[in-house]
């Protein structure tokens, strides 16, 4: 007669390791303080709502728009870097590392856990961030027009039509610069954006000697990245028949994520309806990103001497 | 902490394949993206110097449109100290990095037109007839931004707003009364655009010598409009002012009934108006010949 729990059979790969190794990170990243930024954010956004009360209607709220999105971006581009770069050279350091490995966790366990730990505080920081934003833009957008309304009184008009003109002429251009749902593009691909960076910083440290070393090589693979598109043009230029240029742009374009392929923040600042179709089709190239170099990160990983 | 080499070889052969695979795609959709004006267009060479060291890799990281803005902040100073090439200068990086952006093309063209050519008009230091050239000049100038801006903002009612208020402007010294009507006519068929565009381009025609017909039956069209907005004041006056002409050129051509009881009165009050504004560009052109 069989007592006692049944024997569960080890699987090579578990989704439930990773959420384990995912929420630890995360927890390990809260405990850093890393949302402290949030308070310099805040101090920035409050502080470009105040700053352009001189300007036209379209330019105050684009500046805000501008301002905060390059905040925004800012803040998750580094801490993509930064979070992530200290993550495996800190479980070294704890000797945590050792204490995960030595258990029945795969090394892609571990990789992937610590992607989606970091992807969790992502999302997170992100979507305070948004919030916050978007309720400064809508009071903006009313203050705005409720000014711009109120100063009409003293500007005279021939007649009532013509001041309704310019009352609508007001709501229209707030409407158009204000919060809207298109924003939402926007923090997607920054979201994107943060979450390939975060793939890339992860395969640097699997090889990297220490922090600064992945900080830095990262940092100027942000930079390359947002330059990639440049490479491909020349790589694919038919006209240009030069080897070395273009040997050196192939090398550019096939080594390097392309980050201004994400890029929709200038159009989704300007009013363009970025359509929901192409924010899923960044949302599958982020993932195709992660995959590549997540696959990458394990091969280096796997056999490595820790 | 060591790596052996034909896994490092193997990482590289991933990247370096999924690099090949992804390549076509991103190239299309880049190309596509940019067509339908959701990314920007790629840096010009010339950029890097106009912007600076600093600005430019802000550019490369992703920063354009806050650097846009930044560059715009530095117009206030020049404006301020009524220097408008650099102020064009400053306007033009902007309308580089964000051409899609419509108000660096509306504001650079105000600047370039209204801004410049009054200040011309007031500058004590030149003559008359370099003050009305480099009035022609700014406004020229201005138009052809406007025209610039439109190649990439086509749907932008704003843009043709201004483009109306250029070539009718009491500062012009060529006013262009047809393009006038022709922009509000183009304006008006943009998405959001105000209703009052659709009757300027009729009032804008109504100036147009030899137009006088086809404006009356613009003009006609709104006043039998349901639309209780296109039928306002102004179209009334304009028909009054149009019949004496019209009538001429076609007998059956009458003046509503509501309004020509009123037409003599009407027609009054535009002829006051007229002689108001012409006084207005005789003050301007006083101001020219005795200097400020």
């Amino acid at each position: 007669m069989e007592t006692g729990s049944p024997i569960r059979r080890h699987r090579s790969f578990s989704f439930g390791r990773v959420w384990t190794i995912a929420t630890g990170t995360l927890t390990q990243l809260v405990r850093m303080k890393v949302f402290a930024f949030m308070a310099i954010f805040a101090v920035v956004l409050i502080g470009a709502s105040f700053a352009f009360a001189d300007l036209k209607t379209e330019q105050e709220l684009k500046m805000l728009k501008d301002v905060s999105f390059a905040a925004i971006q800012l803040f998750c581009m580094l801490f993509a870097i930064a979070g992530t770069a200290m993550l495996i050279p800190r479980d070294v350091e704890d000797r945590t590392l050792y204490t995960i490995l030595c258990k029945p966790v795969s090394r892609l366990e571990y990789l992937l856990g610590k992607l989606t730990g970091m992807v969790l505080v992502l999302v997170i920081s992100l979507g305070a961030m948004d919030l916050l934003f978007t309720g400064v833009l809508h009071l903006k957008q009313r203050t705005v027009v409720e000014q711009n309304v109120a100063e009409l009184e003293y500007r005279p008009f021939r007649s009532q039509e013509e001041r309704e003109k310019a009352v609508a002429e007001i709501i229209e251009v707030a409407t158009q610069q204000g919060a809207s749902w298109n924003l939402q593009a926007g923090m997607a691909a920054i979201l994107a954006k943060s979450i390939v960076l975060t793939a890339v910083t992860l395969l640097v440290s699997t090889f990297a000697t220490s922090t600064l070393f992945t900080i830095m090589v990262s940092l100027a693979l942000m930079v390359i990245g947002h330059a990639q598109g440049l490479a491909r043009e020349v790589l694919l230029d038919e006209a240009d028949g030069a080897v070395l240029p273009r040997l050196v742009a192939g090398g550019v374009a096939v080594l390097f994520p392309d980050f201004k392929t994400f890029d929709v923040l200038d159009a989704v600042i300007t009013g363009t309806v970025v359509p929901g179709v192409e924010v899923l089709k960044m949302g599958g190239l982020c993932g195709i990103y992660c995959v590549l170099y997540m696959l990458a990160a394990w091969v280096l990983f796997a056999d490595k001497e820790l | 902490m060591s790596i052996p080499p034909r896994r490092i070889l193997l990482a590289l052969a991933i990247i370096v394949a999924g690099g090949v695979l992804r390549l076509p795609f991103e190239q299309a959709r880049t190309r596509d993206l940019q067509g339908r004006g959701i990314l920007e267009p790629p840096l010009s060479a010339s950029l890097r110097d106009e912007l600076g060291q600093s600005f430019f890799i802000a550019v490369l990281g992703g920063f354009r449109s806050v650097v846009a803005s930044l560059v715009e902040l530095k117009t206030i100073r020049p404006w301020q100290e009524r220097q408008w090439g650099l102020v064009d200068e400053y306007y033009a990086i902007c309308n580089k990095l964000q051409p899609r952006e419509w108000h660096y093309w509306d504001l650079r063209a105000w600047h370039a037109g209204f801004n410049a050519a009054d200040n011309y008009q007031y500058e004590s230091v030149r003559s008359p007839a370099v003050k009305t050239m480099k009035s022609r000049q700014a406004f020229v100038k201005a138009i052809g931004l406007i025209e610039e801006g439109l190649r990439y903002n086509p749907k932008v009612y704003q843009l043709y707003e201004r483009l109306r208020l250029l070539h009718t402007s009491e500062l012009n010294p060529e006013p262009d009364f047809l393009a006038a009507s022709r922009a509000c006519e183009l304006g008006a068929a943009c998405p959001g655009a105000p209703p009052y565009l659709r009757r300027f381009a009729a009032y804008h025609l109504a100036d147009v010598p030899g137009r006088e017909l086809e404006a009356w039956r613009r003009l006609m069209d709104l006043y039998r409009s349901e639309d209780p907005m296109d039928r306002s004041p102004s179209v009334g006056l304009r028909l009054a002012v149009l019949e004496p002409i019209v009538s001429k050129l076609d007998p059956s051509a009458m003046l509503p009934l509501e309004i020509a009881p009123h037409a003599v009165r009407l027609r009054a009050i535009w002829k006051a108006n007229r002689e108001k504004a012409r006084m207005q560009r005789v003050q301007i052109g006083s101001s020219v010949q005795g200097g400020h």
